[in-house]
């Protein structure tokens, strides 16, 4: 009895010491982006005065005169959160697409052989910082310094290899007969592709999109080396805290507005990821 | 009517050779059945039918036309798969419409079309419902509906109800060969199962290692299995298989020796040799057991029972083997005591034990 209560309080505290470690960050964050100047360097919790400046800085950041001397370099929200959507749904397409036929190949045609389709992982193996010099001087050859054309090749090429591997389980997955039926019925392999392995590798689909999204989403490391005005929202978050002067609570809300993004659209398509991927009867 | 013709159909795959010289006709409105174990040929065979895979010689005729070079497609046959394609993102209507889709009917046909096909399965009340939600059962009859509701020339069937359970499957079985009296479609069946083969089909094709061993109505594969091979696979519970020497050949029969006993079969064989080795086969049904003294051929000592309901599987220990014998349930045996084994001597068989032939 008594070891029952010590396992169940050790349990809730570590639960408890879990969640205080990852919300009080995010709690502090929100926080931030409600006080005012004054107050962005006190540890409250709770705001004293809440205010809305720091959200009305960010889509544009000449309307309160205050900070004038800072905000003259930063360009509305609208215009990195614009570019940022575009190249990371742009960049989950390609790299989706370009994942769903390798991973389909390779799990019906065997090709090109596994060793091949495990050297896709390889861009994921060194750390990206070894390759940013090759990049840099690739994408200044080909004109993509500072163009979102480059970061969606970018992203698409080095995730790929995750859309490839998550949708080869869920290919696999699929019996072979299931196609097999489909063309005896006089379906073209276009159709079975469209009709059947598609909508059935759905979940997968979504799955491997989504995190390729929150990847793309997040990237700093290559988006701060490439770009230079048109920067997308991870380097402009970076940018509230300069050499001039640090925006504590305007890149708190940056911040903010860059994490609920990719939350409404996780919520928007979990119905996605719950719904049918059962095989149910299909027993050995 | 033949209405479907293999001709020596071959399939090898690198050097392994799947299928041999496969022989059979089918006539319309038939059901055969393909048994034989796991691993025997039976879904290739039916592939190749089905035109999903191509067989490295011989040729299929439909109707007397040449179909060997036809697309699966154009052939107008249906295939139930040992995976049932019943696909897990859509309901059981969609499912059954899939094929009708494909042919690109309009809206009203396909509705009226896969509702008749549910009615005559009847699934109607779980056509809006997902496959996961389905009992063995109704998976099996929504991917039969799927494969029904295009009204194929030939329906062919791979394994349809293994993953069921024992009870479920004679009921499937029972029922199907009703459906099968309504609508009278062609089917080619497979099971590893010889007893439903033997209930499912008109006629029963015997594919073991590829080879085709015998094909023939159920019957005649009891009567006179082609060789010992056949015999085995189709008997159950398991054969008896006796080692023995052809001792005496005369006009009215046969005398055999085993290590402590001997047999005299009143029946002329063709071809008869002293000293010809042999396999005596005869199955657990055909046995007698005496527990009085003297009668028997054989003298055995019980080493197990086993009830299976009305009857008891006894198992006997005798100087050559273990012989298996099936008594009624009210027969009251002891097990280590000994008994006299008496098999019927109608029902027993000889073959080669060499060839594994039947002599006859």
């Amino acid at each position: 009895m008594l070891r029952r209560i010590l396992t169940n309080a050790l349990m809730w505290l570590v639960l408890i010491i879990a969640v205080v470690w990852t919300v009080i960050p995010v709690m502090w964050m929100i926080s931030l982006s409600f006080k005012t100047y004054g107050e962005w360097r006190t540890p409250s919790l709770l705001p004293r005065n809440p205010t809305l400046d720091n959200y009305i800085m960010l889509f544009s950041p000449q309307a309160l005169g205050i900070f004038i001397a800072y905000t003259a370099i930063l360009e509305p929200i609208v215009g990195p959160l614009s570019r940022t959507l575009i190249i990371s749904a742009t960049a989950t397409v390609i790299a989706v697409m370009i994942g769903f036929f390798t991973a389909y190949g390779a799990s019906r045609y065997n090709s090109p052989g596994p060793f091949t389709l495990f050297f896709t992982l390889l861009t994921r193996m060194l750390p990206p910082a070894t390759f940013v010099t090759p990049i840099v001087i690739y994408f200044t050859t080909l004109y993509l310094i500072d163009n979102i054309i480059g970061l969606i090749l970018l992203y698409a090429a080095t995730t790929v290899t995750y859309a490839i591997w998550i949708l080869k389980g869920f290919i696999d997955a699929i019996p072979v007969e299931w196609e097999e039926a489909a063309l005896l019925e006089g379906a073209s392999p276009l159709q079975v592709l469209f009709k059947v392995i598609i909508p059935i590798a759905r979940p997968g689909l979504v799955v491997a999109g989504l995190f390729i999204f929150l990847m793309a989403w997040t990237e700093l490391l290559f988006a701060l080396v490439l770009t230079n005005l048109n920067v997308p929202l991870s380097v402009q978050v970076s940018k509230y805290v300069t050499a001039v002067g640090a925006l504590w609570g305007v890149q708190a809300a940056a911040a903010l507005l860059s994490s609920i993004i990719p939350l409404v659209i996780g919520y928007l398509i979990q119905r996605h990821l719950i719904t049918g991927f059962t095989f149910g009867l299909v027993r050995g | 009517m033949t209405f479907l013709e293999l001709q020596k159909i071959s399939k090898t795959i690198g050097n392994k050779v799947i299928l041999h010289e496969i022989d059979f006709k089918v006539g319309k409105g038939e059901i055969v059945a393909i048994i034989g174990p796991p691993g025997s040929g039976k879904t290739t065979l039916l592939k190749i039918i089905s035109g999903l895979l191509a067989p490295t010689s011989g040729r299929i005729y439909l109707e007397g036309k040449d179909i060997t070079n036809t697309p699966p497609h154009e052939r107008g046959f249906s295939m139930v798969f040992e995976i049932p394609p019943v696909y897990p993102d859509r309901t059981g209507y969609e499912n059954i419409a899939f094929p009708l889709r494909l042919k690109k009917l309009n809206e009203d046909e396909i509705r009226k079309r896969v509702l008749a096909v549910a009615d005559l399965l009847g699934i109607r009340h779980i056509l809006d419902r997902k496959p996961s939600t389905y009992s063995g059962g109704e998976y099996q009859r929504v991917a039969l509906a799927r494969a029904l509701v295009t009204e194929p020339r030939l329906l062919l069937l791979d394994e349809p109800f293994r993953n069921l359970d024992a009870k479920i499957r004679e009921a499937m079985v029972s029922w199907f060969k009703d459906l099968h009296k309504k609508i009278g479609v062609t089917i080619i069946y497979s099971t590893h199962d010889p007893l439903e083969g033997m209930t499912m089909g008109d006629k029963i094709l015997v594919l073991l290692k590829g080879i085709q061993k015998q094909f023939g109505s159920a019957s005649e594969l009891l009567a006179r299995p082609t060789d010992l091979d056949v015999d085995e696979f189709i008997s159950i519970p398991a054969l008896n298989i006796l080692k023995g020497y052809i001792d005496e050949c005369s006009e009215s029969g046969v005398k055999l020796s085993f290590k402590n006993a001997m047999l005299k079969i009143p029946k002329k064989l063709l071809k008869c040799e002293r000293g010809q080795e042999v396999f005596v086969a005869f199955r657990p049904h055909d046995v007698k057991i005496d527990t009085g003294e003297g009668v028997g051929v054989f003298k055995g000592r019980i080493i197990n029972i086993n009830y299976t309901g009305r009857n008891q599987l006894v198992s006997l220990e005798t100087d050559d083997t273990i012989i298996r014998a099936v008594v009624g349930k009210d027969v009251k045996l002891k097990i280590g005591s000994t008994v006299s084994i008496i098999p019927s001597i109608e029902n027993l068989r000889l073959y080669d034990a060499n060839t594994k032939k039947l002599l006859e």
